[in-house]
């Protein structure tokens, strides 16, 4: 790669792309900008599924889909943040969303009544709104953090122990133990009072 | 442009750069959603040191051959000046000598062809440096006939696939986020009429769009996505 491409900004060889779609300048300046971003997007998946062989299919396809996107890349974004949505939404279809009180990853000892979870699958068919207003109304903001990256981002334990600086010594899996007890309880007691109810009449 | 709700995918990169006590930053970061996109953003862009189990190396020259491949470029420029410095051999041949030795040459090629893929299929494995393809979720590839616009709309179309009792097609924008999906068919074409676009899709602008074939509930098989100019 050459020094122009090597120092020159995103938004620089964004414009070198535009300038010349089809040429060996564009082909150049698209090698070098994802050619610089690889590292990160393999990592990323890496990180997010834990196996070198499925990170490396996730990360090409990724990059595949980058170069295909490219042409309607507007530039409204960072590039960076433009690849991170496109990173991040491959990984987010790779990895199935973890329930809310249930998670073979997490110690869930006084959790578990070991038959169904209706409140799971409730939370699973409300989606994220239902989620979001949960935690925020009866979670700490780390322990809000720490639930939604890993049931809506699907992010490993110990990847969001390493992403939040947790420096417990449980690490995030603390976080998530006490977070799904709170919102174990905070379902029970909903249930119980009629509040938001699957059939959307809360 | 994806959008989580109340913030777009887009911003991100935007926000991350403002103060933390900036008036939009502090606003993005009220919600759990906010804070944990940030949060994945910033390790995204800034990985920190990768273990050796990450088996970076190795998935660097996958990815960088990958591009390569893609570009459509045979080498980079690296390979391509070094091809260039190429100096000839020591040991001159007359053309003739060449052309003596072709079929015996050829023969030679063959057997080390031959005897390579043998090799390749005995060890076929994790380390194997062979791209690897595109499929989905184990389904087989689907593939796609260049959109054709005529009289009733845009046209697009697929090869059918054994078995397959109904299409669905999707739309997605340049970072993958979802903009439509058009009702299942059971034909191996669609056409878009220009005048009543599905919602999500606008005139003059460049999509991507996939299809995948079901029997039941049971995928079979699925595209690549591929760019779509809706005129």
């Amino acid at each position: 790669m050459s020094d122009t491409h090597r120092n020159a900004p995103d938004e620089e060889l964004l414009r070198r792309v535009r300038e010349d779609p089809d040429g060996a300048a564009g082909r150049a300046a698209i090698e070098a900008l994802l050619g610089r971003y690889m590292e990160r997007i393999y990592l990323y998946c890496f990180r997010m599924v834990r196996d070198r062989d499925r990170a490396l299919d996730l990360a090409q396809e990724s990059m595949i889909d980058a170069l295909r996107g490219l042409p309607g890349f507007e530039g409204r974004a960072r590039f960076a943040s433009w690849l991170f949505a496109i990173v991040r939404n491959r990984c987010r279809t790779a990895l199935r969303p973890r329930s809310l009180t249930r998670d073979d990853e997490v110690e869930t000892d006084e959790l578990s009544d070991g038959g169904a979870n209706p409140e799971a699958l409730w939370i699973e068919r409300e989606g994220e709104a239902r989620l979001e207003r949960l935690v925020m109304e009866h979670l700490e903001p780390l322990e809000q953090s720490a639930i939604w990256l890993r049931c809506v981002e699907g992010m490993p334990v110990d990847e969001i122990t390493r992403v939040l600086g947790v420096e417990s010594a449980s690490g995030a899996r603390g976080l998530l133990q006490t977070a799904r007890r709170k919102l174990r309880a905070a379902l029970s007691r909903e249930e119980q009072t009629g509040k938001g109810e699957p059939d959307g009449t809360r | 442009m994806e959008r989580d709700r109340e913030f777009s995918i887009e911003e991100l990169g935007e926000i991350a750069e403002l103060s933390s006590d900036h008036p939009r930053r502090r606003e993005f970061e009220r919600s759990p959603r906010g804070r944990a996109l940030l949060a994945t953003y910033r390790s995204f862009v800034n990985p920190g040191a990768a273990g050796a189990e990450a088996g970076l190396e190795q998935a660097r020259a996958h990815l960088q051959a990958l591009l390569v491949r893609e570009l459509g470029q045979s080498a980079g420029p690296a390979a391509a000046g070094a091809a260039g410095e190429r100096r000839p051999p020591s040991n001159s041949w007359s053309w003739r000598s060449w052309a003596a030795l072709r079929p015996v040459l050829a023969l030679a090629v063959m057997v080390i062809v031959a005897a390579g893929a043998w090799v390749a299929t005995q060890h076929r494995g994790a380390s194997n440096p062979v791209l690897r393809g595109r499929r989905v979720g184990g389904t087989v590839e689907l593939a796609l006939h260049a959109p054709r616009a005529t009289a009733e709309g845009l046209e697009l179309s697929w090869e059918p696939v054994a078995g397959a009792d109904r299409y669905e097609v999707a739309f997605f924008a340049s970072d993958l986020g979802d903009l439509a999906h058009a009702p299942a068919t059971s034909e191996p074409r669609l056409v878009l009429s220009l005048a009543t676009l599905p919602s999500g899709l606008t005139r003059g602008s460049t999509v991507l769009w996939q299809v995948s074939a079901r029997r039941g509930d049971t995928p079979l098989a699925q595209s690549e996505t591929s760019p779509l100019q809706i005129p």
